[in-house]
């Protein structure tokens, strides 16, 4: 046995006075009588507990010796030797199916943070314990510490999250257990997540059984060719075992009016699709809401954005206008492109031509030696092969695009004019496609010979037409209509970081917001001289949180965690001896 | 004199006058008026009748109720209370446990001599402890009632024991005339109380009893840890008194004064009870109309 506090042994010093004090003769109250020879009597029928009386004070003495001696003990923090020496680490389960419960006390969450909280208690300082929140990123609450206080408040400071645990957030955990000076140990309800764990974390489940009904992905759009008509996509998942019968409410978001109340008989486990289209819609939102009282609130509620439709106006002045046309009317039918109907009112012009008059344009083919958007034109390069300069990797204009699969024959030796990002170069460093500024005006140049390239038959064509359309429009960003919990966006190609207001909190400028706060988001990106506002929904959308998925977690920790310590024990053994202390003392003086 | 130590006063007027109305009721209630007209057990030649007895050779034949005989033809004679010269014997109890109770014993003493005196009864006092101690010797008249009380308010606890045995047996040795014995004590002996009853009775005394009991001696309240020291020896141990001892004594001193009860009906021992919060006219009083100290 050790002592983490072993110099409050120093007090078992106090054991000599106490008993000096003890070996003090008290003398009780004297009473005269008359009777004594009736006593005497008395006390000779008492001749059983003689042997006690006469013991009395040195079993008296002997209590409160055990009681002084427990209390020091305790006091020093007695532990037995073969105990673990390994930090703590304590990792809590944030993800939203802890929230799941049928009251606020019982819900997983709130099982894991009553454990928790034994744990510490229970250590009470012997070791060191870090606090961690496990959601979509690993949450330090605290840092390695041995003060309880520190670490209770580090526990209540933890709260269930919107966001499910990510592979990400897992793998961290994991390089946690790599540790080896530290014992992770995951208080988690078992449910939606990861079913593989490495065996050195030590599991806890705190699963509180809960049924539970949610909707686990959902989708808004307008209808193509249907003014005023959009389609709602939805899933449920249900982890009731028998089929259950509940109502989607489907209201406007600001106005909260109900547009349409959908009974839905929904069978166990992830139920099928349902497509329904809503008619005589304007922009703005819908809010879903499904009519139930099940464990977890946050997946019965959710908010679509529903956007006006961006058309963008496109002209083509080009020597061969077949296949440019033909793009065009093909993504008119779509709604997101139409033929403008004159060149003055076109947002884009498509061209093969050397300088067309206008803003923002596609431009294939650099044939004409003088152009502004490129000088030092040269002879063809032979089978130009496709790359992406580092510069220019994850942009928007390569999104869809396959540069390893697209074929750049009749490619020219140019140079780009000043402030152009090459997206696509040969390797000899001939730029293939590129963003050429000039003045306010705007480029996108593909350097290629649409005949010799085959680039009119190829699927590229299409998808550069519509995506340098999208992008020259400032348009790229095609946000869906909602997105779950724990999304990072990625918006690029404004000049100044969007600003993103999630619900009920401040703008904040950012080119990646992280949402994890289910509800209304907005984003407004600077365009020149124009703001235009963006807005999706982010909802829970999680078929495993939903669900409430058995991963088939066990309890793997070992039992040296719980229990009570050894010096509780002795405390409670010197309160039980006092106590008996007290009972002989009151006997004593009361009788 | 303090109020208290004149109430405590044997010599005082006002003892005295209530010492006086005793007497008259003592007269009332025994019938005499002269010398020797206390009531006895033994028959003998007075001129209350009491029984008939067979005659026997010897006896008196003017005693022969001759009417009885000639109806029945028997010769039976009349038996009268004797009405004798008696002697009273007083004996109070003074050990030092007698303390509390000295008081009333002293006025019982005082309230029983002066009756005797009155009546022209021969009265001796003497005090009971380890000991015996003479308070007054063998005297009669009402010249002796000062002397006596005097004597009685002088006594205070003596000795270190009380020993009844010790005392009657000293008692026998000084006085072997027959008489009326009276002890006047609590009956807590060490020893027992009875050897010392045993022995008067067996002297041939008419023997009486008055218990004084002090209320405090009856019941025990304390509690806990205690050292008890006995109040004649100083004897002393330590207890820790619960419920348990406590019900133990009650029972213990209840025992025995029914053992006192039961010893003097065995014994024809006339016993009254008294406590030293009863006024000692009421108790003497209350002996008279019961027809004096009935065994």
């Amino acid at each position: 046995m050790t002592f983490l506090a072993p110099q409050f042994l120093w007090g078992l010093l106090g054991l000599l006075p106490l008993a000096l004090i003890y070996f003090l003769k008290v003398r009780p109250r004297r009473k005269k009588t008359n009777t004594y020879f009736l006593w005497e009597a008395i006390l000779q029928e008492k001749s059983a507990s003689a042997l006690f009386r006469k013991l009395r004070d040195v079993f008296s003495l002997l209590l409160m010796l055990l009681v002084f001696l427990a209390l020091i003990i305790s006091l020093a923090r007695p532990r037995f030797a073969q105990e673990d020496e390994r930090d703590v680490l304590l990792v809590l389960d944030l993800s939203p199916s802890m929230q799941a419960g049928t009251g606020e006390n019982s819900t997983s969450f709130a099982l894991a943070q009553r454990k928790g909280k034994e744990i510490v208690r229970a250590l009470d300082g012997s070791k060191r314990l870090a606090v961690i929140g496990l959601s979509d990123h690993l949450n330090f609450a605290s840092h390695l510490s041995d003060s309880p206080k520190d670490l209770l408040q580090a526990l209540d400071s933890l709260h269930p999250t919107a966001q499910p645990p990510t592979s990400t957030s897992f793998q961290q955990l994991n390089d946690l257990a790599n540790n080896e000076n530290a014992r992770v140990i995951f208080l988690t309800d078992g449910l939606g997540k990861a079913p593989e764990l490495p065996k050195s974390i030590e599991i806890i489940l705190t699963a509180s059984k809960a049924d539970n009904i949610g909707i686990c992905s959902a989708d808004l759009a307008w209808k193509m060719g249907q003014p005023g008509v959009a389609t709602l996509f939805f899933r449920c998942i249900s982890s009731f075992d028998t089929e259950q019968s509940v109502e989607l409410l489907v209201s406007a978001r600001e106005s909260e009016q109900l547009l349409r109340l959908i009974p839905l008989n929904l069978t166990p486990g992830l139920n099928d699709p349902q497509q329904i289209d809503l008619e005589n819609l304007s922009s703005g939102g819908l809010t879903l809401t499904l009519e139930t009282q099940d464990a977890l609130s946050e997946d019965n509620q959710l908010v679509l954005a529903l956007e006006e439709p961006q058309k963008i106006p496109v002209n083509v002045l080009a020597a061969e206008p077949y296949f440019f046309s033909r793009t065009v009317d093909a993504f008119a039918r779509g709604g997101d492109l139409y033929a403008a109907e004159s060149d003055d009112a076109a947002a884009i012009t498509l061209s093969d031509l050397a300088n067309p008059e206008t803003n923002r344009a596609l431009i294939l083919n650099p044939q004409t030696k003088k152009s502004p958007w490129w000088q030092d034109l040269g002879d063809p390069i032979p089978s130009p092969i496709a790359t992406i300069p580092p510069s220019a990797e994850n942009h928007p204009l390569l999104r869809h695009l396959e540069v390893e699969n697209m074929n750049f024959n009749g490619a020219r030796a140019l140079t780009p004019p000043d402030n152009s990002l090459v997206l696509i170069a040969s390797e000899d460093g001939v730029p293939l496609l590129y963003l050429a500024n000039r003045d306010d005006r705007q480029a996108i140049v593909a350097n290629l010979s649409p005949l010799e390239a085959d680039f009119f038959l190829s699927p590229w064509f299409p998808v550069l037409v519509y995506d340098s359309a999208r992008f020259l429009a400032g348009a790229e960003e095609a946000l869906h209509s909602v997105y779950p919990t724990g999304t990072i966006l990625k918006l690029t190609n404004t000049s100044t970081p969007p600003r993103w207001t999630a619900p009920a909190e401040k703008p904040v400028q950012t080119n990646t917001p992280r949402l994890n706060k289910p509800g209304f988001h907005q984003i407004e990106i600077d365009r020149e001289n124009a703001t235009s506002t963006r807005s999706f929904g982010v909802g829970l959308l999680n078929a495993n949180e939903s669900g409430l998925t058995d991963s088939k977690l066990s309890n793997t920790a070992s039992a040296t965690l719980g229990g009570t310590r050894l010096a509780w024990w002795l405390l409670l053994i010197g309160i039980l001896l006092t106590t008996l202390e007290s009972i002989l003392y009151h006997r004593r003086k009361l009788g | 004199m303090s109020e208290s130590s004149a109430a405590d006063s044997l010599t005082d007027p006002a003892f005295i006058q209530r010492l006086e109305s005793l007497f008259l009721l003592a007269r009332r209630v025994l019938g005499g008026t002269l010398q020797a007209d206390r009531k006895s057990r033994k028959k003998g030649t007075g001129i209350t009748f009491a029984d008939y007895a067979e005659y026997r050779l010897g006896d008196d034949y003017r005693a022969i109720d001759w009417r009885v005989f000639a109806r029945f033809d028997q010769l039976v004679i009349k038996l009268f209370e004797l009405e004798e010269d008696a002697t009273i014997y007083l004996l109070c109890d003074a050990s030092p446990s007698m303390e509390n109770k000295l008081t009333i014993a002293r006025q019982l003493t005082a309230a029983l001599g002066y009756i005797g005196l009155q009546c022209m009864d021969r009265v001796a006092i003497y005090s009971l402890a380890d000991h015996l101690q003479c308070i007054q010797e063998v005297g009669r008249g009402k010249g002796k009632v000062f002397s006596m009380l005097r004597s009685l308010e002088e006594l205070t606890p003596f000795g270190s024991d009380t020993d009844f045995t010790a005392c009657t047996k000293e008692f026998q040795a000084r006085h072997r005339k027959k008489g009326v014995v009276i002890a006047i004590s609590d009956f807590l002996f060490p020893s027992g109380f009875e050897n010392g009853l045993k022995r008067l009775s067996g002297l041939g005394h008419d023997v009486f009893a008055i218990q004084v009991q002090d209320p405090a001696d009856q019941v025990c309240d304390w509690k806990g840890d205690v050292e008890i020291q006995c109040s004649e020896t100083n004897a002393r141990e330590r207890l820790t008194i619960t419920r348990r001892e406590v019900e133990a004594y009650e029972t213990a001193i209840q025992n025995w004064n029914e053992n006192l009860a039961k010893e003097c009906a065995r014994r024809g021992i006339g016993l009254a009870t008294t406590s030293i919060e009863d006024e000692f006219d009421a108790v003497i009083q209350g002996i008279l109309r019961r027809g004096g100290l009935v065994a």
